[in-house]
């Protein structure tokens, strides 16, 4: 009896997760709570880091089958929830949301700020050749590229696309997962005013970071109906791969500014997006399980992608100076770091460092020219590299 | 203990693309981000112009109007001024039970709809009795959800 006792001991011991767990098991539960604490505690980026720690959490309990495997071919909840990830619909969806909160007002009264939008995308192409040069495969490197661009949803959907199939196109089985991808992407994006502060400083004279910019003409209604239904036909006709986020992000501008849809406004923006949020980003933490994320490769995306960022903010800033000489000091550099996406945060970094050189100095609307550009600088840059990236 | 740059040099850096392939992404896709927002500012930046000439064309003309307007509105004004003084607004009927507060709110409310040049005055406030046997309010969500099929 006693023997029937201490089998029956052993086969449940064996059935649980305590004897399936690893080291690698340990240190991504750890990087959940890690995550987690970030989320709640100290407010980073709570509405997708939380669900994608969460995620992370679950796909990292051992037996569970609970992580999205194949490319979310796999069988089971987590997979089931990653098809909208793997079919490319769940990142415009929430283009979509954010076109309806977005006011491009600001960008359609300084159009100049779409080349800082454009410049601060520079993160993106100095990641790739870093990527490059550390024996990564061509989509790992574009994959690890488009965090530059401080954008969660276009980074999962680029890398999603890259990743897709769980090979490169030489054959070569590839070491990054699509949420190492996004983890890393919005870690960034909620870092930013740590990251960016000293950069701009210490590429802006106390001269430069005092300017103070002119007042921003009025914007008639026609201009911001006009504006989503003319940049959806440019950016689509010159980059093709673009249309999908470009098109969603400005079609839920044009609901908004017709002021005809105010419903559809309300869901697109409130209901759709959080059902999207939710299940992007609990789908996409599942992809971080233990056996694809602890390698080498997931250092190597902490440190481009930090590299990225700080490229591209860079970029952004020093643009800003080449418009501040041009202008004859109209123009704060400030605003150029703001073009790195990061919505609207990168914009309020932009106005803390300008008011702490000066004050009464209010930049926040001047910033948000840049900020929302580089939304749609990076989603080019993204259309861009599918296009030139074979995959 | 000395460091094995051997080891560094064998190492295959640019093992899937090259340095080459690498620049020529990078030049051909910077440039091409570029060009899309350059076409953008470009577009916008002309149709800032158009925007703000056809502004400036239709101010003066709408500063002759309101000019106009109000000239005619403060002659009006005098010569009702002399016949008689212009009527107060009557007080609103409130029914029993409607605290000021509410009243405030409605007129509030009022006010906030209202374009700015239609004035409007809160004549009586009464109690809505259910409509069908529904509350007033539920119609009212109702029909919101209903009207536009």
């Amino acid at each position: 009896m006693l023997q029937t006792f201490l089998d029956s001991i052993v086969s449940l011991w064996e059935a649980s997760g305590f004897a399936a767990l690893t080291w690698k098991h340990c240190l991504m539960l750890c990087i959940s709570f890690v995550l987690m604490y970030l989320a709640i505690k100290k407010g980073f980026e709570p509405l997708l880091l939380l669900p994608i720690a969460f995620g992370m959490f679950l796909a990292n309990l051992p037996l569970t089958h609970l992580a999205v495997v194949d490319g979310g071919l796999g069988e089971g909840l987590l997979n089931v929830l990653y098809t909208g990830v793997r079919l490319e619909l769940f990142p415009p969806l929430i283009f979509l949301g954010i076109g309806c909160m977005t006011d491009f007002g600001p960008l359609i009264a300084n159009p100049k700020s779409f080349l800082l939008g454009a410049a601060a995308q520079g993160g993106i192409f100095a990641a790739l050749l870093g990527a490059a040069a550390s024996g990564l495969t061509p989509e790992e490197c574009a994959s690890i590229a488009i965090i530059g661009g401080a954008d969660g949803p276009t980074a999962i959907y680029v890398s999603n696309q890259m990743l897709n199939g769980g090979f490169s196109v030489d054959g070569t089985p590839f070491t990054l997962s699509v949420g190492t991808i996004a983890v890393a992407a919005y870690s960034y994006m909620a870092l930013v005013p740590v990251i960016q502060p000293p950069i701009m400083k210490a590429l802006t004279t106390k001269k430069e970071r005092q300017v103070v910019m002119e007042n921003l003409r009025p914007i008639s209604k026609t201009e911001k109906v006009i504006f989503p239904v003319a940049v959806t036909l440019v950016v689509s006709l010159l980059v093709p791969a673009a249309a999908p986020l470009v098109g969603m992000l400005m079609f839920g501008n044009l609901l908004k500014e017709s002021g005809v849809c105010s419903r559809l406004v309300d869901t697109a923006s409130n209901a759709l997006m959080n059902i999207v949020t939710i299940m992007l980003g609990v789908s996409v933490g599942a992809t971080t399980s233990a056996d694809t994320v602890v390698n080498w490769s997931t250092l190597k995306v902490i440190l481009l992608g930090l590299a990225a960022f700080s490229i591209g903010t860079a970029c952004g800033v020093l643009f800003g100076k080449i418009m501040y000489l041009v202008t004859g000091g109209k123009v704060n550099p400030l605003i150029g770091s703001a073009g790195v996406s990061a919505v609207p945060m990168a914009a309020r970094i932009s106005q803390k460092v300008g008011a702490e050189a000066n004050p009464t100095n209010f930049l926040l609307m001047h910033a948000m020219g840049p900020n929302v550009a580089g939304v749609i600088g990076s989603a080019v840059a993204a259309g861009v590299l599918m296009a030139i990236v074979p995959h | 203990m000395s460091f094995n740059y051997e080891l560094i040099r064998n190492i295959d850096w640019f093992k899937y693309m090259s340095l080459s392939d690498a620049g020529s992404k990078i030049i051909v896709g910077f440039t091409v981000v570029f060009i899309g927002l350059i076409l953008l500012v470009t577009f916008f930046s002309i149709m800032g112009l158009i925007f703000k000439a056809v502004s400036k064309s239709s101010a003066p003309k709408e500063e002759k109007k309101k000019a106009k307007a109000d000239k005619k509105n403060s002659e009006k004004k005098e010569t009702v001024a002399e016949k008689k003084e212009e009527p107060a607004i009557p007080l609103p009927v409130v029914e029993d039970g409607i605290s000021d507060e509410i009243v405030a709110v409605i007129a509030a409310a009022i006010a906030s709809m209202s374009d700015g040049e239609t004035r409007y005055a809160v004549r009586s406030i009464k109690k809505t009795r259910n409509v069908g046997g529904r509350p007033v309010w539920a119609m009212a969500g109702i029909r919101e959800n209903t009207s536009s099929f």
